[in-house]
């Protein structure tokens, strides 16, 4: 899966492409904590992500914690159905904030 | 106690205690035996000694010490000096032993040895002797044994004679045991040999209850190539080991000629032939064998001499079916004939008379009848859970079963079903990848193509693509401890309405009761994995793994969307 962070409007804008599954978790983990130490609001953009499994629905969790620790928002965007599916399985789309799309994310704040 | 002789048994105490120990302590009791008599002989100056076991009418020699070994001498049961000893209960001190009437010569002629005086004592225990021990010439003194030699000869006897009872006991215990082990074997076997109930809307369902451990009863579900499916349901007169073997012989006689005979009535007619030529001790077996054709409206079968079946068909009265034919294993060249019936959406209902015969508070009989009665109160339920339902109101509270519970249940199939689709399993991939992360997405293609194959819902597939992900990403992480080139292999069939994935993997055994979803409301990473599994999926269960495996995990998610069950 590719992975492009870069700064937008005072947000940590994270787009995910591709699969996020055990193979990619360590990268996307890494990549995650990272934006979320830079201390500004993140959004993780992901229009582009077909699947996510329990391993990078768990990477998602632990970046949220982060920031929420640090005092600033984290959320979602422009969740595929699938992607949505899984993270409503987990009870977790209550849990994130989750935008219909990037620019309502950026807007929004 | 002899007076005259203060010391005798009193210096032979530690003997007898050492002896009385290995005895009561030893696994090789024939060895044990030999290595005391040896001992005895020893401690009391005999030049020979030889220990003799009753075996039926006889005296056999199982032990030896001396010059001339006579181990495995048969003797009549009351001869000899032993034989006196033995039917008297009484320890024979023989003083001139060549004058003795009871002296056998024999052996003394054969071998040049000279016998002179014999002390003989009884194994007696419980009052009942198992034999005898034996000295022959005291080497020392007058060569006469005294009175305190037969005081320490008794004493060792009899604690020879325990050894040897208890040795007999332990024995009898564990055939008993292996005898247990089996027959719990057997039943096991037995119930293997009935078929599993496949899923709805397959339309054939059988139960067995076995009344003991071993049953006489049986069915089988046979899907034919053809289309058809064959059944059948038995009874075998008798209980127990004989008519287990009757009944899996029959069964696989069923199993083998019901593929190339397509008319019950020659089919049971082959069963019949080849059960009769093989004597079967005067057991005989009650049979139904029949075939739903791959229409699946129209049931032909056969009767020999069981119990008739029921069609009930909704809103009808209920018909019974008797044939006059006897059972199969009686006559040779037995004519049967076969039964044809439509089934215009009813029930064929076959059962043994276990069920018939289950009995009310007042010790009267379900009946045919009754049976009738109970399907018909029934409400609309599975095929299978018709008949646990029936079997569960046979053995309700206030009722007793008396006999195994066997029975069977043929459906029609809705016009447009292809029965053949139902009744064999369709693969639909078969796939072999080293458990690493980077063949995850390879796996995930796979699975959604198998997925499209049978129609599956865009949300089912994405789900099923989920849990097996999921299930593969356990076994790299848990099962195998990280990933490997060691291979996962995973199974992707249909099974009736059901889609069913068997992921195999060779790692250890994993402890399934440790496998745990997590609570929810607890936000953390780990766990959610099986979560996703066990909530998306229709079944998930570890089934025994084949030989060199270490687990099998069975994944099975309905096909059909809901609302489009019937």
């Amino acid at each position: 899966m590719n992975i492009s962070v870069r700064e937008d409007r005072g947000f940590v804008v994270m787009t995910l492409e591709g699969e996020a599954d055990l193979q990619h978790t360590p990268t996307l983990r890494k990549s995650l904590l990272e934006s979320v130490s830079k201390g500004r609001p993140v959004v993780v953009d992901m229009s582009n992500v077909s699947y996510i499994d329990s391993s990078g629905v768990a990477s998602l969790v632990e970046a949220y914690q982060s920031a929420r620790k640090k005092g600033f928002s984290f959320a979602l965007s422009g969740l595929s159905p699938a992607a949505l599916r899984v993270l409503q399985l987990a009870r977790l789309d209550r849990v994130f904030t989750i935008h219909a799309s990037l620019d309502a994310a950026i807007g929004d704040e | 106690m002899d007076s005259s002789h203060p010391h005798g048994l009193a210096e032979h105490l530690d003997l007898i205690a050492s002896m009385s120990l290995r005895f009561a302590t030893t696994k090789d009791l024939d060895t044990s035996l030999k290595h005391g008599l040896e001992r005895i002989a020893d401690a009391l100056d005999a030049e020979a000694a030889s220990l003799f076991l009753v075996e039926k009418a006889e005296l056999v020699c199982h032990a030896c010490a001396g010059p001339v070994d006579i181990t495995g001498l048969r003797i009549p049961l009351n001869s000899g000096i032993v034989g006196r000893t033995v039917s008297g209960r009484m320890t024979q001190s023989v003083l001139d032993v060549q004058n003795d009437p009871d002296f056998h010569a024999s052996v003394d002629s054969k071998t040049g040895f000279v016998t002179r005086s014999i002390l003989c004592a009884p194994m007696v225990v419980q009052s009942e002797a198992l034999g005898a021990i034996e000295l022959i010439n005291k080497k020392t003194g007058d060569g006469l044994f005294v009175l305190s030699d037969a005081r320490v000869l008794e004493a060792l006897s009899a604690a020879a004679a325990l050894a040897l009872l208890n040795a007999r006991m332990a024995q009898a215990l564990v055939e008993q045991e292996r005898l247990q082990r089996e027959m719990e074997l057997a039943a096991q076997i037995q119930q293997s040999l009935l078929p599993e109930n496949r899923p709805a809307p397959f339309p054939i369902a059988g139960l067995g209850r076995p009344f003991r451990e071993v049953a006489g009863d049986f069915y089988d579900i046979l899907p034919l190539t053809d289309g058809r499916i064959g059944f059948c349901l038995g009874d075998v007169s008798g209980k127990g080991m004989d008519a287990a073997l009757l009944m899996a012989k029959t069964a696989s006689l069923f199993r083998s000629l019901a593929k190339d005979e397509r008319d019950p009535a020659l089919l049971m007619a082959r069963i019949n032939d080849e059960l009769c030529e093989t004597a079967s001790q005067g057991k005989f077996v009650t049979l139904v064998a029949g075939f739903l054709d791959a229409s699946g409206q129209r049931v032909v079968f056969a009767n020999a001499g069981h119990e008739p079946p029921l069609l009930i068909r909704p809103g009808q009265e209920p018909i019974s079916l008797p044939a006059p034919a006897p059972p199969v294993g009686i006559l040779p060249a037995t004519v049967f004939e076969s039964e044809e019936v439509m089934l215009d959406g009813g029930v064929l209902y076959v059962f043994t008379d276990g069920l018939t015969e289950s009995t009310g508070g007042n010790g009267e009989m379900l009946g045919a009848e009754g049976v009738a009665a109970l399907i018909c109160r029934q409400g609309e339920l599975p095929l299978a859970d018709r008949l646990s339902d029936l079997a569960d109101s046979a053995m309700a509270p206030g009722r007793a079963v008396h006999d195994d519970l066997t029975l069977l249940a043929v459906a029609g199939l809705p016009p447009s079903a292809d029965i053949r689709a139902i009744s064999v399993p369709q693969c639909l991939a078969h796939l072999n990848v080293p458990a690493t992360p980077d063949r995850l997405k390879l796996v995930r293609r796979v699975v959604a193509e198998a997925a499209d194959l049978v129609r599956l819902s865009e949300e089912k597939k994405g789900d099923l693509v989920l849990a097996i992900d999921e299930a593969l990403q356990n076994i790299i992480r848990h099962a195998y401890g990280g990933p490997t080139a060691k291979p996962v292999d995973i199974d992707i069939v249909r099974e009736g309405d059901m889609l069913v994935a068997r992921i195999t993997d060779y790692a250890p055994p994993v402890d399934q009761s440790r496998i745990r979803p997590r609570a929810l409301d607890d936000i953390r990473p780990g766990g959610l994995g099986t979560y996703f599994i066990q909530t998306v999926l229709d079944g998930h269960e570890f089934e025994e793994p084949p030989p060199g495996a270490g687990n099998r995990l069975k994944l099975s998610l309905r096909i059909a969307s809901e609302g489009t069950q019937p």
